[in-house]
């Protein structure tokens, strides 16, 4: 494989939030295997999935996190928002209620998270147009009030998915270019690599760490 | 089965080729006949050839032989002498298609039995028959009820029965009458009609028997009596028969007027039950009883308990909305009457039915404490029906079933089987149990979810709690396709 274990310069730390059913895993599953589950089960623990992408000449590890939609305040909840770089809010453009929990969801991002967090709203379903629910416009302006990126994807058709992701990340990167986000933060949700693995454990292991790439990424 | 207890028969017109009257006329009317049972037409005075009554009987089917047949004769009335003869059809029941719907059809007129020789050209008479169930068989009424919304088979028994519903229609309320008059008798039936016939040509579409209202003032009056009788009758056992229903059959769609109406009718079939119509009038007007029998001794142990029911529900009757205190009086009467009657019939059914015949009439016992105790009596056995029905119910035997008087247990009965909310092999699996039962067996059911509940969320909790660690500590292992990793690691060591 030619993804090395330090063939990329940081890592990120995604977070995938939003009610139940809205299409997080998918996202994640399409995003990270560009295929479409149709049955995916309720996700019950917590799981992350990976990703190198590459913003402007640089190989970032994306580390995407997904849990449950139906419980939002588990003892799982801090630790799990806790050092995200990038959060991805997702609501079913035919169901209206997940849009209207947008709000809720949003306190919490912004309470347990750092302030350079960036949120990316996430439309999710959009190739189900003729039963749409929520329309793109008040979305959109339900985004730009808050300060949030957004785009309507599919999971299914994976239309936006792929720049969902990149754009948090460019975002990201942006950042901490501009030095806006601190990586010696404690929760800044970037490390920086290969220099020093540091507390990561994910990284700690070097040949375990080779194993993993070489099927994940 | 269906079995059919009367025979409908309607007269339509006749086409007469022979005249007794004044220029080729008759003053004709038919006479309808089966077993006992007579009644007759209005006489179309002047008549052609053509004449047309339209008018409908009910004959009751006589308990037994299978030989009875209905007699159908057209005569010329006669006010001077004797009626004279046009022709008869006779109809064996047995001939008869008890599943085909009634329709019209013409019959040729016959001569007299050992007349046949003279074999006149008399014409035909067009004639409806059809079959129904009025009162006597409770085992065919609760199975046509079966197939009907309870409110469809509440009037049903309502109209089967005729009469006693306040809601009744005019074309009801006539029928009712019919009814009566006939249970009441042929006797004076036809004494009334005779005397109707007098006052009143026209008589349009009705029997002689309607005339009874007009012109016998007395069983008007009886009538009436029983009629209003029915609420009283249930006003005593609503409660009785409300516990039954919300606790066993848990039809909640059977409102309390409902099963009025329900109940009253019915206790007015088992009154009448298997008693034939000219005994029925004589019985109800002596409310007499056989001393003592089996069943009557069985029954009077429980009679205290509703005896104090009773007494309570006596002092509720008259704040009844609708019902006056003179009519609750009266209905009390002939509501211990129909008690009375009702007491009877069990042993009637237990008894062979020769014997029912035969049977002496006993002396009068008409007071008012007795009424009293022979009421409760009567509810009191339908308790112990009930529960019988309870704890075997598929296997109830014929005489069982008819023994199953009173609104009640027919309701109880026919109620579960119309609420379509709940599927029979459930209905199935919760049979015989209490009300009882089944709160301690939902609350058992309850604690045990709290419980389930409780564990699953410790268990939420706890895994909650390991995943924060591992979050914590070691969040590689929470990488989704990890396992396919770890194989692909394995591979790779054991190939190096």
């Amino acid at each position: 494989m030619s993804a090395g274990p330090y063939n990329y310069s940081y890592i990120f730390k995604y977070i995938i939030i939003g009610d139940m059913g809205v299409g997080k895993s998918c996202l994640l599953h399409q995003f990270t295997e560009k295929k479409f589950m149709a049955d995916c089960p309720h996700t019950i623990g917590v799981e992350f999935g990976t990703r190198i992408i590459e913003v402007s000449g640089q190989k970032i590890k994306l580390q995407i996190w997904d849990t449950a939609g139906q419980e939002r305040f588990r003892a799982v909840t801090r630790s799990y928002y806790r050092g995200a770089a990038g959060a991805l809010m997702v609501y079913d453009i035919t169901r209206r209620s997940t849009y209207n929990h947008l709000s809720s969801w949003l306190t919490d991002t912004r309470n347990l998270t750092n302030p350079s967090t960036v949120i990316f709203l996430i439309g999710n379903k959009c190739d189900l147009e003729g039963q749409r629910d929520v329309t793109y416009e008040e979305a959109s302006k339900f985004a730009e009030e808050n300060g949030l990126m957004f785009v309507e994807a599919s999971a299914k058709t994976g239309d936006n998915v792929e720049e969902a992701f990149l754009e948090t990340a460019k975002k990201i990167y942006q950042s901490i270019q501009d030095g806006r986000l601190d990586l010696n933060a404690a929760e800044s949700g970037v490390q920086h690599k290969p220099s020093q693995p540091g507390g990561r454990p994910g990284s700690a292991a070097g040949g375990d760490q080779s194993g993993r790439d070489n099927c994940a990424c | 089965m269906w079995c059919p207890t009367h025979v409908q028969v309607t007269v339509q017109k006749a086409e007469c080729e022979l005249f007794k009257g004044k220029n080729s006329t008759n003053d004709c009317f038919v006479t309808i006949a089966l077993g006992k049972i007579k009644y007759e037409t209005s006489v179309k005075e002047k008549a052609g050839r053509q004449v047309e009554w339209h008018e409908e009987c009910e004959l009751p089917i006589p308990d037994q032989g299978n030989t009875a047949e209905i007699i159908l004769t057209v005569l010329h009335r006669n006010y001077l002498g004797i009626d004279e003869f046009l022709g008869r059809v006779t109809i064996p029941l047995h001939s008869l298609d008890i599943y085909e719907r009634p329709k019209n059809k013409w019959y040729t007129l016959q001569s007299k039995t050992g007349s046949e020789k003279k074999n006149k050209e008399r014409g035909k008479l067009e004639v409806k028959i059809g079959f129904t169930v009025k009162s006597g068989s409770l085992t065919n009424l609760s199975k046509k009820e079966k197939h009907k919304s309870s409110i469809g088979g509440l009037s049903a028994v309502a109209q089967s029965v005729g009469g006693s519903l306040m809601s009744l229609g005019s074309v009801e309320k006539r029928k009712g009458i019919k009814k009566f008059a006939k249970s009441i008798g042929s006797k004076m039936h036809l004494k009334v009609k005779k005397k109707g016939h007098e006052d009143d040509d026209s008589s349009v579409g009705s029997m002689g028997s309607l005339y009874n209202r007009v012109n016998n003032p007395e069983k008007f009056r009886s009538r009436q009596t029983l009629e209003d009788a029915d609420p009283g009758v249930v006003s005593d056992e609503d409660e009785f028969t409300f516990d039954d229903l919300s606790h066993k059959s848990s039809a909640s769609s059977l409102s309390q007027p409902s099963t009025h109406i329900n109940a009253s009718p019915i206790i007015k079939v088992s009154s009448f039950e298997n008693i034939t119509p000219s005994d029925s009038f004589k019985k109800i007007e002596e409310g007499s009883l056989p001393p003592t029998k089996p069943p009557r001794a069985e029954l009077l142990r429980p009679q205290d308990e509703w005896e104090s029911k009773l007494v309570g529900n006596k002092s509720k009757t008259p704040s009844r909305p609708g019902s006056s205190e003179s009519l609750n009086r009266r209905s009390w009467d002939a509501a211990s009457k129909l008690a009375t009657q009702i007491e009877e019939d069990p042993k009637d059914l237990l008894e062979p039915p020769q014997t029912k015949k035969d049977k002496p009439k006993t002396p009068e016992t008409p007071k008012k404490e007795e009424k009293e105790g022979m009421f409760s009596k009567f509810k009191s056995k339908n308790f112990r029906m009930d529960k019988e029905i309870n704890s075997e119910h598929d296997k109830i035997n014929n005489l069982r079933e008819r023994i199953i008087i009173g609104g009640e247990n027919e309701t109880i009965k026919v109620t579960p089987t119309n609420n379509s909310k709940i599927s029979n092999e459930l209905l199935q699996k919760f049979k015989g149990k209490t009300r009882e039962d089944l709160i301690l067996e939902l609350n058992e059911s309850r604690s045990d979810l709290e419980k389930q509940k409780k564990k699953l969320k410790d268990l939420e909790d706890y895994l909650d709690d390991l995943l924060l660690r591992v979050m914590e500590t070691t969040p590689r292992i929470l990488q989704n396709p990890y396992v396919q990793c770890k194989l692909a690691h394995k591979q790779y060591s054991q190939s190096t």
